[in-house]
């Protein structure tokens, strides 16, 4: 099909959430209030195996990394998700995060936005970020994501 | 509506603080001969304008903690009248906490003055203005 026009989407209607079911049994907990995530470092990373032999530098696809989410959000301090990711600051447990993402009409998609499971730590939480009278709260968490992400395309 | 409760504690503030009415909260404009006319006994009104309420959004959609910019004009038939009513409003509004009484009960978190504090006079209403700028945080219901 030739182009036409863009089939992008915005990030409004996103849901962040947390297990706090078990990984058989998931009970998904939106993260509510959320302002914006931020992905980083997901990457792939290689080893330098120049030798004498090489023309020129060579490397090695080793093993990637999934990177780190940075999540901003107004602190609610009664909100379900909030709460379930202070627990899994505090206990450093593993624990399985999912993104969906908007219904991509533009795309084709009519029932379910694209997906993304995985296994993070919550590495760092600002629960009590800048306090500023004329500012609305905000905390900021850091999710090191562990493992692969288990993406599902929506339809 | 947020703007039906400012209203309503402006006045009430100000029928307080003047022992009498304040003709007031009027949007936009003032009625027509209202200040100083010939045999008219009003000294003082105000209005507000609307200036700025940009939308905050959450990734799951609308925020309700709003940020509304308003202007308050506050009409005067002598400067004094002007100043002393710009005075009144500000000790009113500026650093109010609360619940307003509108219909809607609506919670503001802070009410914050603005640099803006502009002195003119207006030809149409032959008054002179003291015009205060301020930022109201509420949660839009």
């Amino acid at each position: 099909m030739s182009y036409t026009t863009s089939q992008s989407q915005t990030g409004l209607g996103t849901l962040i959430q947390i297990n706090t079911g078990t990984i058989t049994t998931p009970t998904w907990t939106t993260i509510g209030e959320i302002t914006k995530s931020n992905l980083s470092g997901k990457k792939n990373n290689f080893d330098d195996v120049t030798n004498l032999q090489s023309l020129a530098e060579e490397f090695l696809a080793t093993i990637s990394t999934s990177g780190t989410f940075h999540l901003t959000y107004n602190r609610v301090s009664t909100n379900t998700g909030q709460t379930a990711v202070v627990t899994a600051w505090t206990g450093a447990a593993k624990t399985q995060f999912k993104i969906t993402l908007p219904i991509n009409t533009a795309a084709g998609q009519s029932s379910q936005g694209d997906t993304f499971v995985f296994l993070a730590y919550v590495e760092e939480l600002n629960d009590v970020g800048q306090l500023e009278p004329k500012k609305a709260i905000v905390s900021e968490t850091t999710l090191k994501a562990t493992g692969a992400y288990t993406f599902t395309e929506g339809s | 509506m947020i703007e039906q409760g400012l209203v309503k504690l402006i006045q009430t503030g100000l029928t307080d603080a003047f022992s009498q009415a304040v003709p007031g909260g009027y949007a936009t404009e003032l009625p027509k001969d209202l200040i100083g006319v010939q045999g008219s006994q009003v000294f003082k009104a105000w209005l507000y304008r609307s200036m700025d309420r940009p939308g905050n959004y959450v990734l799951q959609g609308i925020e309700g903690l709003t940020n509304w910019t308003v202007q308050i004009d506050c009409y005067g038939y002598n400067p004094s009248d002007a100043i002393d009513l710009g005075y009144a409003i500000d000790a009113i509004v500026n650093g109010f906490s609360g619940t307003l009484t509108d219909s809607d009960s609506t919670v503001v978190e802070g009410i914050f003055r603005q640099g803006s504090l502009i002195d003119s006079f207006s030809d149409v209403n032959r008054a002179y203005v003291r015009s205060l700028e301020f930022l109201v945080q509420y949660y839009q219901i």
